[in-house]
């Protein structure tokens, strides 16, 4: 059975025999019998027509296209999204497509779960990325980067998977994503600008950096893109306006800033927009 | 923790002694805070991540970065503007 990786072989639970298969899913050349006709990727192949049925649309491997164009743009911020035939952003060796509508990683950031990057790797796909110590399971984007060790812990019993919905989205773990950290410290800071005197420019001043700061790690992760612009637009204003003194809109400013750093922190935590 | 975490709070730090000094010499008149604030924080805006942008992104995208930060600085440095302005009001209703 190939792997996302397309060049890496193996045998699946379900054939007798290895297949092994081009990075696009087209059939090098397969040994034995095959008991199942999901093949590449995990998904089913249509006997004698050489395409796979993803779910949303049919998928040539001989082409590596999909047969009809896709129905959404699984993020603007990547020109290879805008492209509605392509197959996992051109990239098969790091992506699959459990759907048929967008691609999904093999990361283990992700987890088994089927939601693009952004979304796989925050905390409303996996709470419980990094498995042990430091890292962030960033909401604007990524997460950091810390290096993830690419050897399986051994177990004779199947672990339980973590396949969370976007229903219930978990708030971010605040010890240890950055952005969840950038985003508490300025709703915190709006609260504290509220205060008449030193004690509320102090608040202000902070608030200001804190949301420097997250302004430019939500630009770099645009430009790196691991966002959409939607995502970018969304939070750099929620940001902005959560900084709102109150020469600007006098006693509603504080209500106005309060909600809109709310809504910054909520965003940042569950991964949304996408 | 990342050493390009530090250039934001580095820049603050500079900006936020200086505006204090500036501040608490009472050289200046309330009429020139709104000034002084609004472009400090835009300019420490920009600054910012104009040097976050040149250590994570590549020059390529440089055109694209300059022109995203300058319209990122610009709602930040109203907003300085306009806290200056009601800091000076605050100072000269007290008076």
């Amino acid at each position: 059975m190939t792997e996302a990786s397309g060049t890496t072989v193996g045998e699946d639970r379900f054939c007798e025999a290895p297949l092994w298969g081009y990075p696009y899913g087209e059939t090098r050349f397969t040994t034995g019998t095959m008991y199942t006709d999901k093949l590449f990727t995990g998904q089913r192949e249509e006997t004698g027509l050489g395409i796979y049925h993803y779910g949303a649309r049919f998928y040539s491997p001989k082409l590596g296209r999909f047969l009809s164009p896709d129905t959404l743009v699984p993020g603007y911020g990547n020109p290879q999204a805008w492209n509605h035939y392509s197959y996992v952003l051109g990239n098969p060796l790091k992506f699959t497509d459990p759907t048929g509508h967008m691609q999904a990683s093999d990361d283990p950031k992700c987890n088994g779960c089927t939601m693009p990057l952004p979304i796989c790797s925050s905390s409303i796909c996996n709470p419980n990325y990094p498995p042990s110590g430091g890292g962030g399971n960033g909401g604007s984007g990524q997460g950091d980067d810390e290096p993830v060790s690419s050897t399986p812990t051994p177990s004779s019993t199947p672990q339980p998977t973590n396949v969370p919905t976007l229903d219930t989205p978990d708030l971010c773990d605040i010890t240890t994503s950055r952005d969840c950290q950038l985003s508490a410290a300025s709703l915190i800071a709006t609260v504290v600008a509220a205060v008449p005197g030193p004690i509320g420019w102090v608040g202000f001043a902070v608030d200001v950096v804190a949301t420097v700061i997250a302004i430019g790690r939500t630009n770099d992760d645009y430009h790196q893109g691991e966002i959409s612009r939607t995502r970018q637009y969304a939070l750099n204003i929620t940001g902005i306006v959560g900084v709102l003194p109150g020469g600007l809109l006098g006693e509603w400013a504080f209500p106005v800033s309060f909600v809109a750093g709310l809504a910054n922190l909520l965003m940042t935590a569950s991964g949304l927009p996408n | 923790m990342h050493t390009i975490d530090f250039v934001a709070p580095i820049f603050g730090l500079i900006w936020g002694m200086v505006i204090y000094i500036l501040l608490r010499q009472n050289k200046s008149k309330p009429e020139l805070w709104p000034r002084i604030l609004g472009f400090g924080v835009g300019t420490y805006a920009f600054l910012s991540l104009m040097t976050a942008s040149m250590l994570s992104l590549p020059k390529s995208e440089f055109l694209a970065y300059t022109v995203e930060n300058l319209f990122w600085s610009l709602p930040l440095g109203i907003i300085g503007y306009v806290g200056g302005r009601a800091y000076a009001r605050r100072r000269e209703n007290k008076k």
